[in-house]
């Protein structure tokens, strides 16, 4: 009887097709030992930093230095209380935009007749595509209260009424439109693997539409959008770019931009900043516990064996209103900003007379491109970036793929904790890697701080979660598609979730 | 109360492709059950859902207890909740966040029903279908035979007058497919809620059908009491979905009433049964159960129709049952011989009767069953 | 088997690459003059000069956009699942 899980998570285990016994130590021993160097390492001295307040490789390893005291310092700064509410207050009330945004995109493209689905779908993920300071740059010159596009064409218009993205309302917005995706992501594959019969059997039950959707669909979908709540929120956690620009001129600090500020003083708060990289880190820890364990112990099964058609309101005339809605979201999130973009890069002054001049072609050029690349800074940032970007792909995919394997296609000792620390960074913002990695190399001598490899490493350690677990999918496909075809059935046409991020 | 089941000429046309439901006509008495039958993508589950109101019809009119829930030419569609019927389906969609009483308490609590009576049905259901003891379980620790059970509950309590069943056996191992087929019978019969029952197995159908529908590519080819489809097929694609996997070739020489006279390619002339639209001189096809080859001189004289002797080709013994492949009239021929203990030796003669009654002919052009 | 498992190594070698042509929290700490990227001399600009940084958001976005296509054509689609991650 195959019962399949209707959320997502928890692909079985491949049967163990090699074993060895000494070597198997010897190679667990070698991925460990790299893990500990990638991740444990730096965390240790983080965690170190932020408890005794010295850098041991610096100022020498002293045990009898590590209190709480500095911690609990740290924790008793007004301005770090300021920072957290705001972080919480910016990244509740931008999960909330993206839970309403993400939940509709998810109803609309599975269970409507809405026109041109294909391209709902696809509208749909695009803010996953645009950098989070590239999007904060597009804010600030579309929302900026006096200079902004959107109120200098408010002028125009004549009304009196004005945008401030400076804000926390405008943060929220933006955090709101930017990581709908996660939430569209996990509830229409939640939607979209729930059997139909489960709310046919309730409608011939004697229920209504409404109350399907009240006493059988939500409830049966709520894992799903709990889970996608706290990834939005973790996420929301870890992102600077946004509040980098959009917070600062009003102020507004949250966790990440309040601990980038502590290292850019002179002399700069390495340790405060560990320790409120710490307090960052336990926070988001908490909350990928939790959403790990919504997903595992709340999980409906239901019977596969067929693929299901999605039961799909018909809308009437109301489909060309979604339609609309998904239409103006790609335009808010997509287009505006990229508007934005190409006029503030071929203008040669971002100051409007009125929205006519707009169209005035004589003020566009290519002059700030020439600024641009005039400075060797910027050439030099690029062939830094893909440099760092293919070490890491490379080093990065080898070691992935070398873990990958070991948990799920091998019986190798110790392949638990390998797997365990290769996920651990999941709770680790990118800021707090990179606090970790400065705080764990910048006292060695003429070590990695300041070349390339260290960018690398860092990136390959906060985003082996993500590596492994495309391996580890691949993997269990690969296995899946060998048994099914021994089998003489077809491969997989039944849908399958993946970890977090389904396809 | 139960009611009667009526479809008339029933159209079902998705976006694209063929006709799902081709000009299809039936009734189920009250208190009747009737089985469709057929392979998958034959119409049969479209048909179910047409009545239960998750299809909308192209054509044709649903009546239920002589009320009209569908009929598109007059513009009524019935939403399902408001039909009257309970429905199982293959997957059983119970509700896994739910327990059992839950589940099977739900479309009372959707009437409003009286806490009390929600209590004292819910409890009467679950003692009926065997559950009592699970009442207070989440529903999803269940197996799939118990949960095929919370859903026959759910779809019973609330007393309604025409109960739907969609495969809902399909998704069972072997053993619990077959208590369970005895037992759903029984269950139904004892509540004598009227019942249409959709499966592509004919074993099934025939141990609970009162009558059994045979539908192929949208349309319904027959329909009558199992013995009746087993014995009559009115097609070669009847008999052979039933299970009839023997085929001769053979010409019709002459016709008397309702047998005839065949030729077979190797000169031999057996006594076959005719459908009304073979007359002398066609090309057919004679369909035979293995179960129904007789071996041995039947009888004392040994005389009458259809006596041949066959040599044995090939012997399977399956234990409760032996299959031989028999060398006869120019082909080849499927025979089963019950018991644990197979008389017959490969490369041995034996003397078989075929019953002239159990003996088809087909006209030649009809379809046969593809891959049987 | 290391045929069959290669689109999935494909797919996590592209996502890492755009990953990485992405991050900016990690690298505000690591960089130096020497090794400057990309996403940090943005933030760079943005403190200088809105109209340079937008013309610099324009060539990265761009670069993203050339990689991501260059990532579905090599994996046809199986990279999709990874990118679903990126923040």
């Amino acid at each position: 009887m195959a019962t399949s899980l209707a959320l997502a998570d928890q692909v079985r285990p491949a049967p163990r097709l090699a074993s060895f016994r000494l070597g198997g130590w010897l190679w667990s021993g070698l991925l460990l030992a790299l893990l500990a160097f990638l991740v444990l390492y730096p965390t240790f001295m983080l965690l170190y930093g932020a408890l005794s307040g010295t850098n041991p490789v610096v100022d020498g390893f002293n045990l009898s230095a590590v209190s709480l005291d500095n911690f609990i310092e740290v924790l008793a700064n007004p301005n770090v209380h300021f920072a957290l509410v705001n972080t919480l207050v910016v990244c509740g009330g931008g999960t909330a935009i993206a839970v309403v945004i993400g939940l509709g995109f998810a109803w609309i493209v599975v269970r409507t007749n809405t026109p041109c689905k294909a391209l709902i779908a696809t509208a749909g993920l695009v803010p996953l595509f645009v950098p989070p300071l590239v999007a904060g740059v597009a804010w600030t010159i579309l929302g900026s209260p006096r200079t902004g596009l959107i109120n200098t064409v408010l002028a125009w218009l004549g009304t009196d009424w004005r945008l401030n993205f400076y804000s926390m309302p405008g943060l929220i917005a933006v955090f709101g439109m930017y990581y709908a995706p996660y939430v569209y992501m996990f509830t229409s594959a939640a939607l979209r693997n729930m059997d139909p019969s489960l709310e046919e059997a309730a409608e011939i039950s004697g229920a209504s539409a409404l109350g399907t959707l009240r006493t059988i669909t939500f409830p049966l979908i709520a894992p799903a959008i709990i889970a996608a709540t706290l990834l939005s929120f973790i996420v929301m956690l870890g992102i600077y770019g946004i509040p980098a620009v959009l917070g600062a001129p009003a102020n507004i600090s949250v966790l990440t931009t309040y601990i980038f500020n502590l290292t850019a003083w002179s002399p700069p708060l390495y340790s405060t900043a560990a320790a409120v990289a710490i307090l960052l880190m336990i926070v988001t820890g908490l909350l990928v516990v939790l959403q790990q364990m919504v997903l595992s112990g709340k999980s409906f099964t239901t019977v596969a064996g067929k693929a299901f058609r999605p039961r799909s309101l018909d809308l009437g005339r109301w489909r060309y209103f979604t339609l609309a809605l998904a239409i103006v979201y790609l335009l808010v999130v997509a287009v505006l900003p990229t508007l934005a973009l190409v006029i503030a890069a071929f203008r040669k002054y971002l100051f409007f007379r009125g929205a006519a001049s707009l169209f005035d072609l004589k003020q566009y050029g290519l002059q700030h491109f020439d600024n641009l690349f005039s400075n060797p800074l910027t050439t030099l940032s690029m062939v830094n970036t893909v440099e760092v970007a293919l070490i890491t792909a490379v080093a990065g995919g080898v070691l992935a793929f070398a873990i990958g394997y070991t948990v799920n296609r091998t019986n190798a000792p110790g392949r638990r904790a390998v797997d365990l620390i290769a996920t651990l960074p999941v709770a680790i913002p990118g800021l707090v890697i990179g606090v970790a990695y400065l705080w764990a190399w910048i006292g060695l001598p003429g070590g990695l701080y300041g070349t390339i490899w260290i960018l690398a490493l860092a990136f390959i350690a906060r985003f082996m979660p993500d590596t492994v677990k495309v391996l580890s999918t691949s993997l269990m496909q690969i296995h899946r598609e060998l048994e099914e075809a021994a089998a003489g059935s077809p491969p997989s046409a039944r849908s399958c979730c993946r970890w977090r991020g389904p396809a | 109360m139960s009611a009667e089941l009526r479809v008339e000429r029933l159209r079902k046309v998705f976006a694209t492709g063929a006709p799902a439901v081709d000009d299809v006509s039936f009734a189920v008495g009250a208190g009747e059950i009737v089985a469709l039958l057929g392979p998958s993508g034959c119409g049969k589950t479209t048909t179910l859902r047409c009545v239960a109101g998750l299809e909308h019809p192209s054509a044709g009119v649903v009546r239920i207890g002589g009320a009209t829930v569908s009929a598109p030419s007059e513009g009524v569609l019935v939403p399902p909740r408001a039909r009257n019927v309970g429905m199982v389906f293959q997957s059983y969609a119970v509700w896994p966040h739910m327990t059992v009483e839950q589940n099977v308490a739900y479309p009372l609590r959707q009437r409003r029903t009286s806490r009390a009576e929600i209590e004292r049905r819910t409890a009467e259901t679950l003692k009926l279908v065997g559950l009592s003891e699970f009442a207070r379980r989440p529903v999803v620790s269940l197996s799939g035979g118990q949960m095929q059970r919370v859903a026959l509950a759910r779809s019973l309590v609330y007393e309604p007058a025409l109960l739907l069943l969609d495969e809902p056996l399909s998704n069972l191992d072997a053993n619990l497919r077959l208590r369970l087929r005895d037992d759903l019978r029984r269950i139904i019969k004892r509540t004598g809620v009227t019942a249409l029952y959709v499966t592509h197995d004919q074993a099934e159908a025939a141990v609970l059908g009162d009558r059994v529908g045979v539908m192929r590519d949208g349309r319904l080819l027959q329909i009558g009491p199992p013995a009746e489809i087993y014995n009559r097929p009115a097609e070669l694609f009847v008999a052979q979905f039933t299970g009839a996997s023997n085929l001769l070739a053979g010409r019709v020489l002459d016709r008397d009433g309702e047998f005839g006279t065949v030729e077979a390619p190797s000169g031999h002339r057996l006594v076959a049964w005719l459908p009304p639209r073979v007359s002398a001189g066609a090309a057919v096809r004679i369909a035979v159960r293995p179960e129904n080859v007789r071996f041995g001189a039947d009888g004392a004289g040994g005389s009458g129709p259809n006596r041949f002797t066959a040599r044995v080709l090939v012997q399977r013994y399956e234990g409760a049952q032996t299959v031989y492949s028999l060398a006869v009239l120019g082909g080849k021929l499927a025979a089963l011989e019950l018991g644990s203990s197979a008389r017959y030796a490969v490369d041995s003669e034996v003397d078989i009767v075929l019953p002239p009654a159990l003996c088809w002919a087909y006209p030649d052009e009809e379809d046969a069953v593809a891959n049987r | 088997m290391l045929p069959l498992a290669r689109p999935g190594v494909i797919a996590a070698m592209t996502l890492l690459f755009i990953l990485s042509v992405r991050e900016l929290g990690s690298s505000l700490f690591l960089y130096s003059s020497r090794t400057m990227v990309m996403a940090v001399l943005l933030l760079d600009y943005y403190n200088q000069n809105i109209n340079i940084t937008a013309a610099f958001s324009l060539v990265q976005t761009a670069l993203l956009a050339v990689l991501i296509g260059f990532a579905h054509w090599l994996s046809r689609g199986a990279a999709d699942t990874g990118i679903a991650r990126v923040r």
